[in-house]
């Protein structure tokens, strides 16, 4: 393993030049991140990897596009895996991924319990699925991947008024489509948020 | 991004308006019971392969952009009037450069040098001479005659009064077409 204090940028740089142990330190650093927010986006397994496969391909070959001075590298690399993901949609007439049903891990749990969970897991991958694009990349890099809003704001490049409003909106339809399995009625939270 | 997804997308001042009512959105922090119903979603695991093919395309990227190889193939994408003014003005500094230089000399001045050469000169001298031919008719008159002509032409100065008479005798004479005169010098001395 490669020191842990060396700057990122230099982990990029020294990737470019071949250094093989600094890519691998940079890919195992984001790999799940990048995958998760790429399977999220688009439901299917394989075009997840392919995605993250040209992630960290297009780091190491587009080196002059990232500066640290102006966003970290893992906003960098989401920022980029947005753009794939897009350029996807646009190659691919977006329905209803069939992968989202896959199995989740298995938490070593009791089979009912497993089954539950897999089931709610599905539930929730259909809810986000049917949001529109723009919704769904927001829920995904604030609720999945723990990102600020302001570091939402820069990878999906609106003010950070527009990523709470979508925020919100995405919420709304979230909680209308897993009702069943909140506590609260989703019609009565809908109802008060228009109020407000 | 579908189409339907891209009419949905706001515009600009529309999204700046909607930004400026999000200050009074709820803050997304606060919802945790549906925050927690969304970790619910578990994500599969990346095949076991992934890892490995992701280090092989790693390998074939940095093979494939070796110096050398970069040098040589990489292109570069460049607007096409842009690249016909640069091939314009290569062209033009190309033709000037390989152009032959004019070597200009300043010397201080002509010196002309002066070269007699004797070159010998062939003169021809040019006789042409008239001669009348004496006809048959007034041949057997002036025969008897011709003893006293060769005398007068023989000494046409002193004998001044024949020579008159003899002028009107070659009025008769015809010219010949050629004559080859042979000049002998001395023989009048």
């Amino acid at each position: 393993m490669m020191d842990r204090q060396l700057p990122e940028h230099e982990l990029v740089k020294r990737s470019r030049l071949g250094e093989e142990r600094a890519f691998l330190e940079l890919y195992l650093r984001h790999r799940d991140h990048v995958f998760g927010f790429a399977y999220r986006m688009l439901g299917e397994r394989g075009a997840a990897e392919d995605v993250t496969q040209d992630c960290f391909l297009n780091l190491v070959r587009q080196i002059d596009r990232f500066d640290p001075a102006q966003a970290s590298l893992g906003t960098y690399l989401y920022a980029m895996t947005r753009n794939l993901c897009y350029k996807r949609f646009r190659g691919v007439v977006e329905e209803e991924a069939s992968e989202f049903l896959e199995d989740p891990e298995d938490g070593g749990n009791g089979p009912l319990i497993q089954l539950l969970q897999a089931e709610l897991s599905t539930q929730v991958a259909r809810a986000v699925a049917k949001l529109p694009a723009l919704q769904r990349e927001v829920v995904i890099l604030f609720e999945f991947e723990g990102l600020t809003l302001a570091e939402v704001a820069v990878i999906t490049k609106v003010d950070v008024g527009a990523v709470k409003s979508r925020l919100y909106r995405a919420r709304q339809h979230l909680r209308n489509a897993l009702a069943p399995y909140l506590k609260r009625d989703s019609v009565q939270v809908a109802g008060r948020n228009e109020n407000d | 991004m579908t189409d339907e997804e891209k009419k949905k997308q706001p515009s600009q001042p529309i999204s700046r308006g909607l930004s400026e009512s999000a200050q009074n959105l709820p803050d997304p922090n606060e919802d945790l019971e549906l925050r927690t119903l969304l970790r619910q979603w578990h994500l599969p695991r990346s095949s076991s392969e992934f890892d490995r093919r992701v280090l092989t395309a790693y390998r074939d990227q940095v093979s494939r952009d070796a110096v050398w190889k970069r040098f040589f193939f990489r292109s570069i994408p460049i607007p096409l009037p842009v690249a016909t003014a640069l091939v314009l003005v290569l062209a033009f500094l190309g033709s000037r450069t390989l152009r032959p230089p004019v070597v200009r000399l300043q010397l201080p001045g002509p010196v002309p040098q002066v070269v007699q050469v004797e070159v010998p000169i062939i003169r021809e001298k040019i006789v042409t001479r008239i001669v009348y031919r004496q006809s048959q008719e007034t041949k057997n008159a002036s025969k008897g005659l011709r003893n006293d002509t060769v005398r007068s032409t023989a000494h046409p100065v002193s004998k001044g009064s024949r020579s008159s008479q003899l002028a009107i005798q070659l009025a008769d004479f015809e010219p010949v077409e050629k004559i080859q005169l042979k000049i002998v010098k001395g023989v009048d001395q």
